[in-house]
């Protein structure tokens, strides 16, 4: 039991869907537990067993004062830090608040009259690495099992874990889709970082890049097929960025 | 329903991409990153030729293209010094002596040390280049008789960074070669960059920050000014080391009226099947896992690019 | 060469009897949305002879997306074993350029050091070509293919309208025929030609072949790098899709106990940002247009000057994938002819 590593999963601002996809896991999460001793999970079991961790899986953005504390109080207990899940790693959907100027817009565009309530208290959508250090990242809107599952094995066997630095448009090729852009849908895919098998376009949705860019997407030649499509400049920006994704071109 | 093809798995006994086992006999550290080791294999010895390499494996963990540092053997037994940059050659690293790894190999050219017979040689080698240039430069000390003028030029980045410092202080006692070496720098902060890297070794620096250097400081270059007249008609030059210092190194020799025929080098490229298959290290019609590594820059010299 | 003949209605009973028989795997070309693919045949009746072309080419088959070669117990040297999956496999309906670019693979798998994978995979294949009946926007084979399918073929069909003729390319092909209800061909070889030849290409490579390399050799330092380049997402979609694009990637595959993996193949391309990268991190192909021009020259002057026949058989397949409209090769040749 003691050799095997301390694993904890944590969340933040999030709709807890990716420790979901931990928690169904099915089978595998058994020979999961044969890997590691999970001694903090909200979603599978009742309080810790563990004070310090080798893993801290963290889910979800930082939008409060109070959230970064509880982070950095994690991190100082942690060996591994892993932000898993695309609003952990740049804040995901939850970012699009930072759009407004101002979050009291925000807040009384979502909650109303109650807007003024402590509890309901918020600041601009941080990701987990602008706040502590992030060792690894599963990105993701959820995270894909697999992969998830592959990280793991490869930090078993001691193996630092890569992200595939290719686009969606691979995985989607390899299952012989039909290109969406043949039907004339916008899809993501030339710039998404792949992973996540192409789920999407496979099964008719575009791309929206909820695993964020390749390291260098080619992000003028987007604007140039967007603009072949005749959308405007706010309809190519809101494409681009539903998750985070900046939409600016580097000049 | 479909029937989920194929449903025959066969034991592929003449594969190409299937290791033989090799036994880690020794291993010492070099420098905080790079670690001498030899291999031996059970029943044959690799069988491998100056400047060739050969693919070093761990299941589980993966593969990597390796140069062979020793020279030609009769026995079982090869060397390699490996650096420490990826996840296979940490693995490597942390192997302890008895445990095994597989080999695949040996593969590429060599240098042709058969050819360059009654020629004089100038070795040119920088940092880690020494390891791949070791094996002909052994080769050539065993065949002393077999060669003319026998130079050798090495520079690293720092004194830290040397690399087989025992072999280094007896070539610069030989008096029937010619051997200097220089560091770029003895500043050793080059390591403070590197040190998202295990450290737990540190041998050299600590040696290097109480001892002071007294050789030779400066890019590899400025020791060609030491040399004595270089035939250019009855010298070849066998030139490793990283992508930047070729350009310069054969700048010099040109400067030298050395020919490109009379220029050879060992190029580095992702060399993932080492069959000529993959295509990872092709650089225009060139594999070099096949082609090379080790060129004569007449024949790549059109080659934009290239180094 | 042999020409015999028989009914589409017999033919069409012949391949379900081949089917019946499960001696092996048939493979064919059926629909797929507004596309076609190739794909495992459930009956006679899926198999589409007019198809104009199929997403991915039949290289599939014989390089898998997915290949295992070694199986092992995680950090047990000694476990190491070389495995290899295949059953016989009849593929129906491949196009003629399909099968110059299985000629190409051949001679790249068997050179030097031969691939057993490969070639295992390849032995146990019996190849029915088949010529275009459908036009392809994209298409340019004629222009880039000579008769080296004939090198890897087994039979062709000819479609004559009511009958297929066949051409007996091989004796492992006629033995395939046997208890079939085949004629005699009666029609001349001038109609053979002319059915085979009449779906005329929508393009062409605008130099011939034999020039193609020294032409684009002249123009290493052309604009067109850097323009096509700046236009690449780098997506690999034009790899992928390519009959003679085999370049592959090996990676460690771990069971969940981590008690058993395997090494595979997967297949990878010079397309992509991370192909040429070495372990230190140096990228010998870093800028897009450096990439761009590796495979086009791969296929025009790289593959010819190593196996001697062009690299790229003109299925149009990267054209039509290509989200950007830059992939084809023929469209290099044409924007460096209208810069000139």
């Amino acid at each position: 039991m003691s050799d095997k590593p301390k694993v904890a999963f944590f969340d933040f601002a999030c709709c807890e869907g990716c420790q979901l996809q931990v928690a169904n896991l099915e089978e595998d999460i058994i020979k999961l537990l044969d890997l590691v001793d999970l001694v903090e999970f909200r979603e599978v079991m009742t309080g810790s067993t563990s004070e310090t961790y080798d893993i801290a899986f963290i889910e979800g953005s930082i939008t409060r004062k109070s959230d970064e504390k509880r982070l950095k109080d994690i991190r100082e207990r942690s060996k591994l830090l892993v932000a898993y899940g695309q609003c952990a790693v740049n804040g995901g959907i939850n970012r699009l608040k930072n759009i407004w100027h101002s979050m009291d817009d925000v807040k009384k565009c979502v909650y109303g009259d109650d807007s003024y309530m402590p509890h309901l208290d918020t600041y601009p959508t941080k990701g987990v690495d602008e706040v502590v250090k992030v060792d690894l990242y599963i990105p993701g809107c959820p995270i894909n099992r697999d992969e998830f599952l592959r990280m793991v094995k490869e930090l078993s066997l001691g193996k630092i874990p890569r992200l595939p630095n290719h686009p969606v448009c691979v995985e989607c090729k390899l299952k012989e889709n039909i290109c969406l852009f043949d039907k004339g849908v916008i899809c993501l895919g030339p710039l998404a970082r792949a992973g996540c098998g192409a789920i999407c376009p496979s099964n008719g949705s575009p791309c929206e890049a909820c695993r964020g860019t390749v390291d260098n997407p080619n992000k003028n030649a987007m604007h140039e097929i967007l603009d072949k499509y005749n959308y405007t400049v706010e309809e190519i920006k809101r494409t681009i960025n539903l998750f985070g994704v900046n939409p600016e071109v580097k000049k | 329903m479909a029937e989920t093809y194929p449903h025959k798995e066969v034991i592929e006994k003449t594969s190409i991409y299937l290791p033989e086992v090799a036994t880690l006999r020794e291993k010492r550290p070099m420098t905080p990153f790079d670690t001498y080791f030899s291999f031996e294999l059970r029943d044959h010895s690799l069988g491998h030729r100056p400047g060739q390499f050969a693919e070093i494996s761990i299941p589980g963990i993966g593969e990597a293209p390796i140069s062979v540092s020793s020279p030609p053997a009769t026995d079982n037994r090869f060397e390699m010094v490996i650096r420490k940059v990826g996840t296979v050659t940490s693995a490597i690293h942390s192997l302890e002596v008895g445990e095994k790894v597989g080999v695949r190999g040996p593969y590429g050219t060599s240098f042709p040390m058969e050819a360059l017979k009654g020629s004089s040689l100038l070795f040119i080698c920088g940092g880690i280049g020494l390891v791949p240039a070791r094996s002909a430069i052994k080769y050539a000390l065993e065949h002393r008789d077999d060669y003319k003028n026998i130079s050798i030029l090495f520079g690293c980045k720092d004194p830290a960074q040397r690399l087989f410092v025992d072999e280094l202080e007896q070539w610069k006692q030989r008096d029937d070669i010619v051997f200097y070496e220089t560091v770029d720098t003895t500043d050793l902060s080059t390591y403070l960059e590197m040190s998202h890297m295990d450290l737990s070794y540190r041998g050299p620096v600590d040696e290097w920050k109480s001892k002071k250097w007294k050789d030779n400081v400066g890019v590899i270059t400025t020791l060609f000014p030491k040399l004595d007249y270089v035939d250019p008609r009855e010298t070849y030059a066998i030139v490793v080391g990283p992508p930047v210092m070729y350009k310069f190194a054969i700048m010099n020799l040109h400067d030298m009226e050395l020919s490109d025929d009379h220029i050879i080098l060992s190029l580095e490229r992702r060399m993932k099947c080492g069959v000529g298959k993959c295509g990872h290290c092709q650089i225009e019609d060139i594999y070099v896992c096949q082609d090379g590594p080790v060129f004569y820059y007449n024949d790549i010299s059109y080659i934009k690019g290239v180094i | 060469m042999e020409l015999l003949k028989i009914s589409k209605k017999n033919f069409l009973s012949f391949v379900d009897k081949k089917m019946s028989e499960k001696k092996s795997r048939i493979v064919g070309v059926i629909q797929k949305g507004s596309h076609f693919v190739f794909d495992d045949l459930q009956s006679s009746k899926d198999l589409r002879l007019d198809y104009d072309v199929t997403i991915l080419p039949p290289k599939k088959y014989f390089q898998p997306q997915k290949e295992v070669m070694l199986k092992f117990a995680p950090k047990n040297v000694e476990s190491y074993v070389a495995v290899n999956s295949y059953d016989p496999i009849t593929i129906f309906g491949i196009h003629y350029y399909d099968l110059a670019a299985i000629y190409l693979m051949d001679r790249a798998f068997s050179d030097g050091d031969g691939d057993e994978h490969y070639i295992k995979k390849r032995e146990n294949s019996l190849l029915i070509g088949s010529y275009p009946q459908k036009h392809f926007k994209q298409r340019f084979s004629r222009s880039v293919v000579k008769d080296q399918y004939y090198k890897v073929a087994d039979l062709m069909l000819v479609d004559m309208g009511d009958e297929y003729v066949i051409e007996v390319v091989s004796e492992k092909g006629k033995n395939y025929l046997k208890g079939s209800q085949l004629k005699k061909n009666t029609y001349s070889l001038k109609q053979v030609e002319e059915a085979k030849t009449h779906i005329k290409d929508d393009q062409k490579l605008p130099v011939t072949v034999d020039i193609a390399s020294e032409f684009l050799t002249r123009n290493y330092y052309h604009s067109v790098w850097k323009y096509f380049g700046d236009k690449c997402f780098s997506c690999g979609s034009c790899v992928f899709v390519c009959p003679t694009c085999y370049c592959f990637d090996v990676c460690e595959e771990i069971d969940l106990t981590l008690a058993a993996g395997q090494r595979i193949k997967v297949w990878d391309g010079c397309m992509l940002e991370n192909f040429a990268v070495v372990a230190d991190g140096h990228n010998f192909r870093r800028d897009r247009a450096d990439r761009f021009k590796h495979r086009t020259f791969r296929k025009v002057k790289y593959l010819p000057d190593r196996y001697r026949y062009f690299g790229c058989v003109g299925c149009g397949r990267c054209a039509d994938a290509c989200t950007a409209d830059i992939a084809g090769p023929n469209k290099v040749f044409k924007y460096i002819l209208e810069k000139q």
